[in-house]
């Protein structure tokens, strides 16, 4: 079985940018399933970022602590970096080798310097390579600089024991949109950089074996929910730039044949205005934010809430509050979801928690917004948008198949007669497009008559907040089981039941036993209450989340009245490791009621 | 089908004060709708927050009455959502020029096509009687405890700088002129503003009185011409752009211009710009088969995330 954790990085726009996507799909060209992540700064020249990928021959959902193998080419990457103060901005990666892993450096770093006796150091001249390609060239030798990915890869390549010949030909593939020019320096890199491995002589790393070939797809989760979003018949996406949400109109943008009008107007407050005018003129219509997005949109939203317009609201969470830290993950924003605006309206919150539920998820959230007629919040975050991932094409297949529109009481002609808001047994009235012949509909924010104009009496008051305020029955019973939560293991015999949503379910789900069972919840709002009957009855239960105040426990005690004993925290802005939980559990096994998780 | 008075009336009533000049603008519009030609079926107003702002309840087209300042924006993704829709907005001074002035401003980019009629009265009145946007410093209006002290802003110049295409200020104790207007800027083909000053009865009886417009406001000069003849003709749109902003820059807060300002029908809506990017209206793309399976083809994106 193979396992490995590979990484490299340096300063963002030096040129290693691209390399943990040119890394992971050499990997998934020789047949295996990656997942890799990036940690940048809120900056786009000079700091330092860093890539992580694990590549296996099975699926794999989470990162973890120690790297096998790591090609860096500054110092500032080994051994980290202070500020003027003399204060760390970041540790550098020494720490996070495995022992016995291997560290590529770029032989002007003094070696010296590196403590660890336990890790394989190997010293690489990335000057001969790059004055050898740009004399071949005739270029600057600063024009070659910038191939950086290119040599962290062929390196890596070389020591994981892929021939010269794959390697090129992966390159030349990945790179075929490129002019032939840049095409052929590349490879000129690769052959060069190899050739000068293989003259060192150096033990490799692994021999990896070439694997079946599958159809896979290099898929981060901003690229998935714009998939959920067109298969779902979404036609307008309305946004406006923030990271790490805007990733996924510029991919919708860069897809036409989707049909999908993306518009990028002044501002959030615009933006969901707009995504509700759309969704009231009859089309799906949505938008992606982060949580200070989120914050601007919250008296739109209730707006839908109070007219019952079905809209989608993808929020890929990142470090909050205020500007928080725009590039890292956490999940801040439930309770504010849960709360979202003033008063009391029916709105869903939904919540995948690896690449195939971001796409189903959010196709589902369509249906349930035209069913329910109300808005539905995703709450993603980057810990999954911005994670690559294998994809195996055959799944998107498979759900376009399975997936079935479904636009509830959305009808036509209903004639004259018609009124939009009419009282019905399940609290869900007819709908209908804008400008349909037979009738003139009434939207309005103020309460309303049946008709959808002003009313303050208070029966209708009643009836209407009513309307509002209880379709979640109707929900509960009927959104399937598998879309509301999903177990992991045995709930009875375990001795330790997880509860988490979102991006910590990857690692929760590698660091399971016997001992150790999962509650996954899908869905938030309204909570599947059948599966916190089951938790009730477990042994011993913790709540496992990326934010500082347990907010889904929070949550599950404010409506449920049950009280999740422990708690496992990370609020550091990193994602969970594998390792890091597995510890947690043992920790709470053993007493602990709160465990915070500090990986890098 | 023709349709008259009557087909409009949504049998809501009206509770604006009495004497209250949205009742004017009312008519105007029902008017202008009937003089335009539209279906009342493929007609909506889209409305702000504010007295002027509940006149779509009392009109029988479509109605979508939103949150304050947002009215723009609701209105354009209604727009874009499905083209065949005629919109129209109304909303107020403070809606617009206030708590709305960065869609305001912002929706002159994307020249939308889309009709904004300003019930402009220089006060919040439903809040009863603040100073609105459009109220000069200094002045005193009965329900203000001091001066106003904030300056006015003029919602014609930054109309017109902004890109609106078609800019254009009236009484709305003239309901002929009014729906002579609406009807043009109904039949428009982009983004179109009309500032109607708005008698207040109740809050700003002082200055927006007919006895005190008739004395402080006055048609264009005879001959002004402020249609560009030749859309494609950059040097002409310049030139009518500056003959408008002269007469703006000539009025002051006790002498206001009415008339059409400035209208170029530029062939460049925001329409135009996403058909010409291929992505036809919303409304006319089927999402589903009639098993309900999604007739999306996501070959291309397979193919483009495909190792």
């Amino acid at each position: 079985m193979t396992d490995l954790n590979w990484m490299t990085g340096g300063k963002q726009g030096s040129g290693i940018d691209s390399a943990l996507e040119l890394f992971a799909r050499i990997m998934m060209k020789c047949g295996y399933y990656v997942f890799g992540y990036r940690e940048y700064f809120s900056n786009i020249k000079g700091m330092h970022s860093f890539f992580t990928l694990r590549v296996s021959d099975k699926k794999v959902r989470a990162l973890s602590s120690k790297v096998d193998l790591a090609v860096f080419f500054d110092k500032e990457a080994v051994f980290g970096e202070k500020n003027n103060f003399g204060e760390v901005v970041h540790e550098g990666h020494l720490k996070d080798l495995r022992p016995s892993g291997t560290l590529v450096i770029d032989s002007k770093i003094d070696a010296n310097g590196i403590q660890r006796k336990d890790i394989n150091v190997i010293q690489f001249d990335f000057d001969t390579v790059i004055n050898a390609v740009a004399k071949k060239f005739n270029k600057p030798a600063s024009d070659v600089m910038i191939t950086k990915n290119v040599m962290a890869v062929a390196i890596s390549a070389h020591l994981l024991g892929l021939s010269e010949q794959k390697v090129t030909d992966i390159i030349s593939d990945v790179f075929s949109h490129k002019p032939q020019q840049i095409i052929d320096m590349n490879i000129a890199v690769a052959n060069q950089t190899m050739e000068s491995m293989d003259a060192l002589n150096i033990k490799k790393v692994s021999s990896l074996p070439i694997l079946d070939k599958k159809e896979l797809l290099y898929t981060e989760g901003f690229a998935a929910s714009a998939i959920g979003k067109a298969l779902a018949g979404c036609k307008m996406q309305v946004y406006y730039p923030i990271t790490p949400a805007s990733d996924e109109s510029e991919f919708i943008e860069s897809h036409p044949e989707l049909g999908i009008r993306v518009v990028q107007p002044e501002s959030e407050l615009a933006v969901i205005c707009m995504t509700t005018g759309a969704a009231i003129a009859g089309i799906r219509a949505s938008t992606s934010t982060s949580g200070p997005g989120l914050s601007l949109m919250t008296e739109a939203i209730t707006y839908a809430g109070m007219c019952e317009v079905p809209i989608v609201v993808v929020d890929h969470q990142r470090g909050a509050p205020a500007t928080g830290q725009p590039t890292r993950t956490e999940q801040g924003d439930l309770m504010f979801a849960a709360h979202i605006g003033h008063g009391d309206f029916g709105h869903m919150i939904l919540a995948p928690g690896n690449i195939e539920e971001y796409i189903s998820t959010v196709s589902m959230a369509f249906n349930y917004a035209e069913k329910y007629q109300m808005p539905v919040i995703v709450l993603g975050e980057k810990a999954v948008a911005q994670a690559s991932t294998t994809l195996e094409a055959s799944f998107v297949r498979d759900l376009k198949s399975k997936y079935k529109v479904d636009r509830g009481k959305l009808i036509q002609s209903p004639g004259s007669d018609y009124k939009r808001f009419r009282f019905t047994d399940d609290n869900i009235s007819p709908r209908v497009q804008m400008g349909d012949p037979s009738t003139i509909v009434w939207y309005t924010g103020d309460e309303h008559d049946e008709r959808g104009h002003i009313s303050e009496e208070p029966n209708i008051r009643n009836r209407m907040m009513e309307k509002r305020n209880f379709k979640y029955e109707k929900i509960l019973t009927e959104v399937p089981p598998d879309e509301r939560f999903t177990i992991f293991g045995d709930l009875k015999k375990a001795d330790l039941v997880a509860v988490s949503w979102g991006g910590p379910s990857g690692a929760i789900s590698e660091s399971l036993s016997d001992k150790i069972a999962f509650v996954q919840i899908k869905m938030l709002n309204p909570l599947p209450l059948d599966a916190l009957e089951l938790i009730k009855k477990s042994k011993k239960t913790v709540c496992i989340e990326q934010n500082i105040s347990g907010q889904l426990r929070q949550h599950i005690a404010s409506q449920t009245g049950l009280v999740i004993a422990n708690q496992i925290l990370k609020y550091n802005g990193r994602p969970m490791r594998k390792e890091e939980v597995s510890d947690a559990f043992s920790r709470v096994l053993k007493g602990e009621t709160k465990v915070i998780l500090n990986d890098y | 089908m023709t349709i008259n008075l009557s087909d409009l009336d949504s049998h809501e009533q009206n509770d604006w004060c009495p004497g209250c000049l949205d009742t004017s603008i009312l008519l105007s519009v029902k008017n202008a709708i009937i003089g335009a030609g539209l279906d009342q079926h493929k007609t909506v107003i889209v409305s702000g927050i504010g007295c002027s702002s509940k006149l779509p309840h009392f009109v029988n087209v479509n109605g979508v009455h939103t949150l304050h300042g947002r009215a723009i924006p609701f209105a354009e993704g209604i727009k874009l959502a499905n083209p065949e829709l005629n919109v129209i907005i109304h909303s107020g001074d403070g809606d617009t020029y206030g708590i709305g002035v960065g869609h305001f401003i912002s929706a002159g980019r994307r020249n939308v096509n889309i009709k904004l009629f300003v019930h402009d009265n220089g006060v919040y009145s439903l809040t009863k009687g603040q100073a609105s946007p459009t109220l000069p410093e200094g002045r005193k209006i009965k329900s203000l405890p001091e001066p106003n002290i904030n300056s006015a802003l003029d919602p014609m110049s930054l109309a017109l700088i902004a890109g609106y295409t078609f800019v254009a200020r009236v009484s709305s104790y003239n309901v002929k002129e009014q729906t002579d207007l609406m009807i043009k800027a109904i039949k428009h083909n982009g983004l179109a503003l009309i500032d109607v000053l708005q008698g207040c009865p109740t809050y700003n009886p002082e200055y927006t009185s007919g006895q005190w417009l008739m004395k402080h406001t006055k048609k264009l000069p005879d001959g002004y011409d402020g249609v560009v003849h030749n859309a494609s003709d950059a040097n002409e749109v310049r030139q009518k752009k500056l003959s408008a902003l002269s007469v703006i820059a000539n009025d002051d807060e006790d002498n206001l211009t009415t008339g059409l300002f400035f209208q170029w029908e530029n062939p460049d809506t925001f329409e135009d710009r996403l058909i010409k990017r291929g992505i036809n209206p919303p409304i006319t793309q089927k999402i589903a088969a009639d098993d309900g399976s999604s007739t999306i083809d996501l070959s291309k994106v397979i193919e483009s995330l495909s190792v």
